[in-house]
C-alpha cells in the first residue's frame, strides 16, 4: 500500500504544479511497468483528486491551482483511456453528471471503469441538460443510466433527471457523495441501485443488481408543506432581508470591501442552496454537516466563523411560517456553535 | 426568472409625427407584436417616428432586428425614425452593436 | 293490539326445513341423524355422517370435498340435545373465482404491459420489455424478432430463465419459421400460427432450453411499418395456448407492436436530426503549438443542443482564424443561419484572410440572403503562431477581454456595426491587435453570458463586471479549467433558469 501511496504524492506533485506533460508521462509510465489501468484511475488519480480537494478546502492550494490541477487529470484520464480501449462485450450504459453539476471527474472515472470493463459506454460530461439526457436515452436504449452528482444541493434537479429518465423506462444507478456518504439520498429518491465507488458500481452492473425495468418512483410526502416551494420562491427577498440585517448584528461587515461583501452574499447563497437542499429531501444531517464543513473551511483560512450562526440565526428569524426550515436552522446553529 | 411584460403605446404629439413608447422584455417571444405593427405605422404621410425606449428593461438580438426593421421601413416612407428615450443600457448596446453610427440617439445617450 | 302469536307446529317447521335451499342435518346427543332435509340428501347421496366433523367448534365453517364438487359445512349446536349441520354446495363459486383470478391476472398483465411499453421511445427498449413481459403468464421463452434495420441481417431479443439473449440471423434464415418472413417483411397481420415444434431452428430456443411442446408465431402489427414478430415457446409437458391466451397473446402484440412501430419511426427521425444537428453544433478544436485553446456552448434549446451562437477555429496556411458569433433568433431556424455563415467564413477565407476584410464580405453576403433578418455578430481573431500576435474584428459583439498573466483583465478596444443589419451596406469597424505573452489568455464570449438573469433576487443581470472578476481570478488556470470555470460560474448565477444560447472560447498562449 505504501507504494500506492508514495505514487498518489508523485502524481499529485505534477498535477499541482502544472505540469500536464510531466502528469501524463508518469500514468502512461505505470501503465507500461504493468500497473492496470483501473487500478490506476482509482488507486492514483482518485485519491489524487480528493487530496486536491482537501488541500483547497484548507485553503493550502488557490482556486486556480485546483482547477488546473483537475484539468490536467481530465488529460491524464484521456492518456489511459486513449492507451488502452477494449473492445466492447457488454450491453451499453449512459453516464451523465446531473443538471447543475461541474464536478466531472468523478463521474467521468466511473464511465472510463465501465468502459475497462467491457461496457459500451456513451459518457455525456458535465451539467447534462435533462431534455438531452431523455433525448439520447431514447436514441440509444441502454440498459441503465448512471447519474452523478457531487454536491447535495444539484439533489432536486438530480430528482427531476433521476425520475424522467424511470419514465421513459431506464433503470438508474446513483453515485457520487451527493447522494450521501452512505447513499441514503439516492433510496429516498427512489434510484434503481446506488454505489459508493466506482468499482462498486461496476461490480453492481456485473451481477445484474439493476431491475430490468425501473420500479416507479419515490413519492416525497414531506414535501406536501410547501416549504420547499416556497422558499424557492421567495429566496430572493429573504436573502434580501438577511443582508440587510447582518451588518446591523455584526458590525466589522460596515468596514467590508466590494469583494468581502460580495463573498458573504456568496456564502449566504450557499446556505441557502443547502437549506432548500435539506428541506427537499427532509433531512436535518444534510444541512448540520454542511454548517460543520463550512465552519471548518472559515477555520482552516483563518476567517471566524462566528458570521455563520449569525446568518443562520437571521434565517431562522426570517422565516417565520417555515417550521421545517426552522427546525433545521436550529440544528444549524448548534452546529455552528459546536464547531 | 419573471419577466416583465413588454407594451407598446402609439400616440401622435403632432400630425405627421408617431410616438412610440416601449416598456418591459423586448425580445425572442415579445418582439413579434412590434414586427407586425409596422406596416400600418408607416401610414402615408409620417414624417417623424419617435422612439422611447426608456421603459424597455431587456433587448435581444430578436428585439434589436425589430428596431433595424422599423428603421428601414420608415426610410422607405420616407420618414426619420429617432429615439427619444434610452437607459444606458440600451446606450451600451447600441453601442456595442454599433447602431449608434445608424441610429438617430438623443444626444444625452451618447 | 296485544301480541297473539301462534307457534307453528312440528310439521309446518319440517317442512319449512324440507323447503330450505341449504342442506340441512340435524343429530341427537349420540350423533344419531334426526332429520335430513331434501337439499342436503340431494347433494350428499348415501350416508350422510361421513361429512360431519363433530370435532369443530359450534358456529365454525369448513369445506370438504365430495368426488368433484366442493362443500361448505356449518356446525350449530342447539340447546345440550341437538346438533345441526349446514351445508351448502360452493363448487361453482370455485370456478368463478378462478375464472375472476385468472381475469384479474390478465388485466393486470395487460396494465404492466401498457406502463413498459408505452415508456420508450427506443426499438430495443420495447422489444426488450415485450420478450420480458411476454415471460411468465404467456410462456417459459419469448423472442422479439426485429424488423430487418437493412437488406441482410436482422436483431433478435430473448427472454427465457437463462435471462436476456440478444443477436442476429440473417433474414433469409426467417423462412426457417412459418410466417416469420410475412411479419418481418410487414405483410398485413395474419392470426398467430402453430408451429410443430420439432419443425424448430436451433437459433429460435435458448441452449438447454429441453423439448418444446408448443410454439406460437405471432405478428406484430405495426400501423404500416414492420414492427417484427413474436415467438412464444413453452415446454413439453405444459398447457398448450388456450383460446384465451391467443386472444391475450393477439391483444398483447397489438399494444407492442404499435409500441416498437413507433419507436422505429422515432429512431429513424432522431437518427436524421442527430446528423443535422450534429453539423451545427461546434466542432472539436484543433491542437495549435504554443496555444491552448477551449471552447463551450451552452444552447438554450436543450433537446438537440443547437442554437444562434458558434464558435469554429479554421486553419489557414498563415495561422488559424478563431471565429465566434451569434445570429438573431433562437433554436434551429438561429442554427441553420449560423451554419450558413460559418460555411461562408470558410468559403470566403479561401481568398481572404484580413478578418477586417472579411466582415466586409460576410456583411454583404448576408444582404444578399433570402432569409429574413438574418443579422449576425460576430469577432474575428486571426492568430499569427509563435508570435502570439492576434488581429482582432468585432462586428456587433461584445468585445473580447484579455487576462493577463498576473490576473489583470483588460476589455479589447474593438467595436464594429453588426451584420447583415443596415440596408446601405456601409458598416464600420474599429479593429484591433492584441499582444499574447506567454500565459495570457484572449476570451471570446456572447451576450448570453453578460446578460444572462439569475443571481439573489433572480432578476438581476450577470453583467460584464462580473465576468471580468470572475475572469481575473482564473489567472494561471490552463485554457479548458477557465472556460468550465466560467460557465460553471455563469449556471451557478442562473440557477436552473431560463437562459439564451452562451459561448465561451479561450485562447491562451503556453508558458
Amino acid at each position: 500500500m505504501s507504494v500506492v501511496v508514495d505514487v498518489v504524492d508523485e502524481y499529485l506533485e505534477r498535477v499541482g504544479s502544472a505540469d500536464e506533460l510531466g502528469a501524463v508521462d508518469f500514468v502512461l509510465g505505470l501503465l507500461d511497468k504493468g500497473m492496470p489501468a483501473e487500478s490506476l484511475l482509482l488507486d492514483v488519480i482518485a485519491p489524487a483528486q480528493r487530496r486536491v480537494g482537501e488541500l483547497w478546502a484548507a485553503g493550502t492550494w488557490s482556486v486556480a491551482r485546483e482547477h488546473g490541477a483537475t484539468a490536467i487529470s481530465e488529460r491524464a484520464v484521456a492518456a489511459i483511456t486513449t492507451a488502452v480501449r477494449p473492445r466492447p462485450t457488454r450491453s451499453r450504459i449512459t453516464v451523465a453528471c446531473t443538471d447543475g453539476e461541474y464536478h466531472a471527474l468523478p463521474t467521468r472515472l466511473l464511465a472510463e471503469v465501465l468502459r475497462l470493463r467491457g461496457w459500451h459506454v456513451d459518457f455525456l460530461g458535465a451539467n447534462v441538460p435533462g431534455p438531452h439526457l431523455i433525448t439520447h436515452l431514447h436514441q440509444t436504449g441502454p440498459d441503465a443510466v448512471a447519474i452523478g452528482c457531487a454536491l447535495p444541493t444539484r439533489l432536486p434537479r438530480a430528482h427531476a433527471t433521476l425520475t424522467a429518465c424511470q419514465a421513459v423506462g431506464i433503470p438508474v444507478l446513483a453515485g457520487g457523495s451527493g447522494f450521501g456518504a452512505d447513499g441514503r439520498f439516492a433510496v429516498k429518491l427512489g434510484a434503481d441501485g446506488w454505489a459508493p465507488t466506482a468499482d462498486a458500481a461496476a461490480d453492481l452492473l456485473e451481477e445484474g443488481r439493476l431491475p430490468s425495468f425501473p420500479t416507479p418512483g419515490a413519492v416525497l410526502p414531506h414535501l406536501a408543506d410547501e416549504e420547499y416551494t416556497l422558499f424557492t420562491k421567495r429566496r430572493g427577498e429573504i436573502l434580501a432581508g438577511v443582508t440587510a440585517e447582518l451588518p446591523r448584528r455584526f458590525p466589522p461587515m460596515r468596514d467590508y470591501t466590494q469583494a468581502q461583501v460580495d463573498h458573504t452574499a456568496d456564502d449566504l447563497a450557499h446556505i441557502a442552496d443547502f437549506l432548500s437542499a435539506a428541506l427537499y429531501i427532509d433531512d436535518t444531517r444534510l444541512f448540520t454537516d454542511f454548517v460543520t464543513w463550512t465552519c471548518d473551511l472559515l477555520h482552516a483560512r483563518g476567517v471566524p466563523s462566528r458570521s455563520v450562526a449569525l446568518a443562520l440565526r437571521l434565517l431562522h428569524d426570517e422565516l417565520h411560517d417555515f417550521p421545517r426550515a426552522r427546525h433545521l436552522l436550529a440544528e444549524g446553529t448548534l452546529a455552528a456553535d459546536g464547531a | 426568472m419573471e419577466t416583465a411584460p413588454f407594451l407598446v403605446e402609439i400616440d401622435n404629439p403632432e400630425p405627421d409625427t408617431t410616438r412610440l413608447t416601449l416598456s418591459g422584455d423586448f425580445d425572442y417571444t415579445t418582439s413579434g407584436e412590434l414586427a407586425a405593427l409596422t406596416p400600418t405605422l408607416m401610414s402615408r404621410g409620417l414624417k417623424v417616428l419617435e422612439v422611447d425606449l426608456n421603459g424597455v428593461t431587456f433587448i435581444d438580438s430578436s428585439g434589436l432586428a425589430t428596431l433595424i426593421h422599423l428603421f428601414h421601413a420608415a426610410e422607405e416612407v420616407p420618414a426619420e425614425m429617432r429615439f427619444v428615450g434610452m437607459t444606458p443600457y440600451i446606450a451600451h448596446l447600441f453601442e456595442v452593436t454599433a447602431l449608434d453610427q445608424v441610429f438617430n440617439l438623443p444626444t444625452s445617450a451618447a | 293490539m296485544d301480541s297473539v302469536t301462534h307457534a307453528p307446529s312440528t310439521e309446518v317447521l319440517r317442512a319449512i326445513v324440507e323447503a330450505a335451499a341449504d342442506g340441512v342435518v340435524l343429530c341427537d346427543a349420540d350423533g344419531a341423524v334426526v332429520l335430513v332435509n331434501g337439499a342436503a340428501r340431494e347433494m350428499i347421496p348415501g350416508d350422510v355422517t361421513r361429512l360431519l366433523d363433530r370435532s369443530r367448534e359450534p358456529g365454525e365453517t369448513y369445506e370438504t370435498t365430495l368426488g368433484d364438487r366442493l362443500l361448505r359445512v356449518r356446525r350449530e349446536i342447539f340447546g345440550i340435545v341437538h346438533q345441526a349441520w349446514y351445508l351448502r354446495d360452493v363448487t361453482g363459486e370455485g370456478a368463478r373465482a378462478d375464472a375472476l383470478r385468472a381475469e384479474r391476472e390478465r388485466t393486470r398483465f395487460l396494465v404492466e404491459a401498457g406502463r413498459r411499453l408505452s415508456a420508450s421511445l427506443n426499438t430495443r427498449r420495447c422489444a426488450r420489455a415485450t420478450a420480458e413481459l411476454a415471460t411468465g403468464l404467456l410462456a417459459d421463452a419469448a423472442m422479439v424478432v426485429l424488423p430487418p434495420g437493412g437488406l441482410r441481417r436482422t436483431a433478435w431479443l430473448r427472454s427465457s430463465e437463462a435471462g436476456l439473449e440478444e443477436g442476429e440471423i440473417p433474414v433469409a434464415d426467417a423462412d426457417q419459421v412459418p410466417g416469420l418472413a410475412e411479419a418481418l417483411a410487414g405483410f398485413p397481420p395474419v392470426p398467430s400460427r402453430w408451429l410443430d415444434p420439432h419443425q424448430a431452428p436451433e437459433w429460435l430456443l435458448p441452449a438447454g432450453f429441453g423439448p418444446v411442446g408448443h410454439l406460437l408465431v405471432t405478428p406484430l402489427p405495426g400501423n404500416g411499418v414492420p414492427a417484427g414478430a413474436l415467438v412464444l415457446a413453452r415446454r413439453e409437458g405444459c398447457p398448450g395456448f388456450d383460446d384465451e391466451t391467443e386472444t391475450l397473446v393477439r391483444v398483447f402484440a397489438a399494444r407492442a407492436g404499435a409500441a416498437i412501430s413507433a419507436a422505429v419511426l422515432y429512431q429513424e427521425q432522431s437518427a436524421t436530426n442527430a446528423i443535422l444537428a450534429g453539423d451545427l453544433r461546434p466542432p472539436p478544436l484543433p491542437v495549435v503549438e504554443g496555444l491552448e485553446l477551449a471552447g463551450s456552448l451552452r444552447a438554450a434549446q436543450q433537446t438537440a443542443l443547437i442554437g444562434g451562437d458558434f464558435y469554429d477555429v479554421l486553419p489557414t496556411p498563415d495561422g488559424p482564424l478563431v471565429t465566434l458569433g451569434d445570429v438573431c433568433g433562437k433554436g434551429p431556424r438561429a442554427a441553420v443561419l449560423a451554419g450558413q455563415v460559418r460555411h461562408s467564413l470558410r468559403a470566403l477565407l479561401l481568398l481572404e484572410r484580413d478578418p477586417e476584410q472579411l466582415m466586409h464580405l460576410i456583411n454583404k453576403a448576408l444582404l444578399a440572403s433570402y432569409t429574413p433578418r438574418s443579422h449576425v455578430t460576430l469577432v474575428l481573431a486571426a492568430i499569427r503562431p509563435g508570435e502570439g500576435v492576434i488581429d482582432l474584428a468585432v462586428a456587433g459583439h461584445p468585445a473580447p477581454l484579455l487576462l493577463r498573466a498576473d490576473g489583470v483583465v483588460e476589455e479589447i478596444d474593438a467595436r464594429g456595426t453588426l451584420l447583415g443589419a443596415i440596408r446601405s451596406g456601409s458598416i464600420t469597424l474599429r479593429t484591433a491587435t492584441v499582444d499574447l505573452a506567454p500565459g495570457d489568455l484572449l476570451l471570446l464570449y456572447s451576450d448570453g453570458i453578460t446578460e444572462a438573469f439569475g443571481g439573489p433576487t433572480g432578476r438581476e443581470m450577470y453583467g460584464s463586471t462580473r465576468l471580468k472578476a470572475a475572469l481575473s481570478t482564473c489567472a494561471g488556470m490552463p485554457a479548458t479549467a477557465v472556460v468550465e470555470r466560467l460557465e460553471q460560474l455563469n449556471s451557478d448565477w442562473l440557477a436552473g433558469g431560463v437562459f439564451d444560447d452562451r459561448a465561451l472560447l479561450a485562447i491562451r498562449r503556453s508558458q
